[in-house]
């Protein structure tokens, strides 16, 4: 039995995705293919729990576990959606492991800690952003993750395992309460400065 | 997408933060870490445990998931060197022959439907396994266990089974009272890996004390697979 040498795959940037991710079997394609998504992955684990630090640990989960679910990848899909799809559930997991350990903290809680770094101008947008996603019920925020960050309603259902119809209700349920969130804040504003 | 959401949209946009350098980096060193040692459990279906978590080690996840414990554990096979490519090689070579086949599993695999990630609350770990049994196909909740720690993820509850954790191992050793001390100490490692808080703050110490005071002749060196499984885990539930 001959053992014949390995050929080296030489991974030019002409590969596509799916190519890389299909190529399971080797690891440098998938490094590859990891080290070109993951700042958008990184992104978007930030777009879900709205916190630095929860966007951190929930990428390393997902890299973590990420060669196990290689397995499942299927060429029909794209990697970004597939990649946010396994997100999505990590996000999911680790908000039950945190409703079951410490109740105390919440996504787009720990907002306090990051701004301190901000200027007062940028801190005022931040607090308005975070104030709005608390305000929002989960599924409205996992919602708005995958569609705020370009994706179509079609896309996002891909992501979330529900349908396109789902999504643009979900949306549109979405601009109702964000409606809400904006006529209440004026509200404020007027009171306040009437005082 | 309408006013109130562009606004929403560059709100969201301008608040996304550079991810972490080191971490970036330590990250895709750990993926790629634990996409080698699964592939490398695809190859060498067979293999004792021992080889997967040394070459897992070896191939540097050790650095960030498992901290100094296991690292003490493993040192009592081989000095702590950075990953050199004989090292890397030799368990690849010896599976050569096999290889070819083992190719052809992780192909099957892709070819197979996948239903674990359709499914969208499992948790990550049970999927995880589901995965990792495809080509290995532990039979008993115990290879599960074993399999999914040994990729870094504390196995899931719905695959604890603690009578086949208990029932893995040979019971042989020439004192009743060691075997029957042993068993306990697995039942007690079920109940940990269903509730690390189960036993108290020392649960794990405890246990792997236990386990380790009554080893046994262990010609098999099965039970002290089982210690550095407990403490791997220990260590993922901290």
């Amino acid at each position: 039995m001959t053992i014949r040498a390995r050929p080296i795959t030489v991974m030019s940037m002409t590969k596509s995705d799916e190519d890389l991710a299909e190529a399971a079997g080797d690891g440098a394609a998938f490094a590859s293919l990891l080290d070109r998504h993951y700042d958008r992955l990184f992104a978007f684990c930030f777009r879900l729990t709205g916190s630095r630090v929860e966007a951190e640990d929930l990428t390393q989960d997902i890299c973590a576990a990420l060669p196990a679910k290689l397995g499942g990848y299927q060429r029909r899909a794209k990697v970004t959606t597939w990649l946010y799809r396994v997100a999505v559930n990590a996000a999911h997991d680790r908000r039950r492991k945190r409703a079951t350990y410490a109740k105390a903290t919440s996504d787009w809680g720990d907002w306090e800690i990051q701004r301190t770094a901000l200027n007062q101008e940028t801190a005022g947008k931040l607090d308005w952003l975070t104030a709005a996603m608390r305000q929002l019920p989960i599924d409205l925020r996992d919602t708005l993750a995958p569609v705020l960050d370009d994706m179509t309603h079609a896309q996002a259902g891909d992501v979330l395992g529900v349908s396109e119809g789902t999504i643009s209700w979900r949306m549109s349920e979405a601009k109702k309460a964000l409606r809400v969130i904006q006529e209440q804040e004026a509200k404020t504003w007027v009171m306040t400065s009437t005082i | 997408m309408g006013d109130d959401l562009n606004h929403l949209k560059s709100l969201m946009d301008n608040a996304i933060p550079k991810p972490d350098a080191a971490r970036r980096a330590a990250n895709l060193t750990q993926a790629q870490g634990n996409f080698t040692a699964l592939q490398q459990a695809h190859i060498a279906t067979g293999v004792g445990l021992w080889q997967r978590v040394t070459t897992w080690l070896q191939s540097g996840v050790g650095k960030g998931a498992v901290t100094a414990s296991l690292v003490l554990v493993a040192a009592g096979l081989f000095f702590a060197a950075p990953p050199e490519l004989s090292q890397l090689t030799a368990p690849m070579a010896t599976a050569t022959k096999i290889g070819e086949s083992a190719q052809e599993r992780l192909v099957a695999d892709f070819a197979a439907p996948a239903p674990i990630i359709e499914s969208d609350d499992a948790p990550v770990a049970s999927r995880a396994t589901a995965l990792s049994d495809q080509s290995a196909a532990p039979s008993t909740s115990y290879e599960m266990i074993r399999a999914t720690l040994s990729q870094g993820v504390l196995p899931a509850k719905d695959d604890l089974r603690i009578a086949e954790m208990v029932n893995a191992f040979t019971y042989d050793s020439d004192s009743a009272e060691t075997d029957a001390n042993f068993a306990t100490a697995i039942t007690r490692f079920g109940q940990l890996l269903h509730d690390p808080q189960a036993l108290g703050a020392s649960g794990y110490d405890d246990v792997i004390a236990l386990a380790q005071a009554n080893l046994g002749p262990d010609v098999s060196g099965q039970r002290a697979e089982a210690v550095a499984l407990m403490q791997l885990a220990k260590d993922l539930s901290q």
